[in-house]
């Protein structure tokens, strides 16, 4: 269990970060994951990849928790709350500010399409693999990640251009 | 489907490193598993369920009628003996009994033998009395 741990707990928690922009939200789905893993460890074994079986668990686990929770209370929670940053922490100011704004940018979009870009850009994963994670068509998930990077290049192309023409 | 190359922005957003598990909440998990493993309670589950499966017997007709008669003979078993004592331990017996139960008692078993109540049977009045003689001798003489 340490080595799946090792192995795949990184991404897991990137992509529940990602999702839920809420690190409380994100502890708690991962413990849950973490649990039904201890529950049955067996489950992973004979699994072609691993890994997208746990996005994918990750994210029926997320659908439920969202769902198991009142909306109001959530925005009540949360209300004054500052998201957590989704990247890690840099020493340059300048590319501190960059993740800042990347991460406030892929905050202000809607979580489709914010799986599908996380999937995409940082697993490296295919449209085929994303969709079967997602539960989607292939189709979809290449039009919302079309649709996330539109609204991402909007967001990011002044501090974008900035940093890389002082 | 993919991109064949992806674009200098998406090349930076990928370069990106995204925050991974925080050091708390992995010790907290494998804290989980070490306890996990101490306890396998999907193994105890699965041994105790094992040993149900093995020892108990399916609910058929036979074996609630082996039940029901093993239950019968404990519980006839168990039962003190409530039958009437007769032999070498009758006196012990009465000794325990009331004295109305011991008088009963002595009634049965009076009753069982009969021999030692009532009187020996007398002789006949006609046993010293000579016995004719048959006709045959009569006309032999």
């Amino acid at each position: 269990m340490e080595q799946i741990l090792d192995e795949h707990g990184d991404a897991v928690f990137a992509f529940l970060i990602q999702l839920s922009h809420c690190d409380a939200d994100a502890r708690d789905v991962f413990q849950e994951l973490w649990r039904r893993l201890l529950d049955r460890p067996t489950q992973l074994n004979g699994l072609r990849d691993p890994r997208g079986y746990l996005l994918r668990l990750a994210r029926n686990l997320f659908i439920d928790h969202i769902r198991s929770r009142d909306a109001r209370v959530r925005a009540h929670d949360h209300a004054g709350e500052e998201a957590p940053s989704l990247f890690e922490s840099a020493c340059q100011p300048d590319e501190l500010l960059f993740r800042h704004a990347l991460s406030e940018a892929l905050g202000a979009l809607p979580e489709e399409q914010r799986a599908v870009i996380h999937l995409k850009l940082w697993e490296e994963l295919t449209f085929e693999a994303i969709a079967q994670i997602l539960d989607i068509p292939p189709n979809t998930a290449a039009s919302r990640y079309r649709y996330g990077m539109d609204k991402l290049r909007v967001h990011l192309r002044p501090l974008y251009n900035e940093i890389r023409v002082p | 489907m993919n991109s064949p190359n992806p674009s200098p922005f998406e090349d930076r957003l990928q370069s990106t490193p995204v925050r991974g598990l925080p050091p708390d909440l992995r010790h907290q998990c494998l804290q989980q598993a070490m306890q996990a493993h101490a306890v396998p309670r999907s193994k105890v589950r699965r041994l105790l369920a094992g040993l149900i499966t093995a020892f108990l017997p399916r609910p058929s007709v036979g074996w609630v009628w082996a039940a029901a008669w093993c239950l019968c003979f404990l519980l006839h078993w168990t039962q003190p003996s409530t039958t009437l004592v007769a032999g070498p331990d009758a006196e012990m017996h009465d000794l325990i009994l009331d004295p109305v139960t011991r008088q009963l008692l002595a009634e049965q078993r009076n009753q069982r033998n009969p021999t030692q109540l009532t009187e020996p049977t007398l002789p006949s009045p006609d046993a010293d009395r000579p016995r004719p003689r048959n006709d045959f001798t009569n006309r032999i003489a």
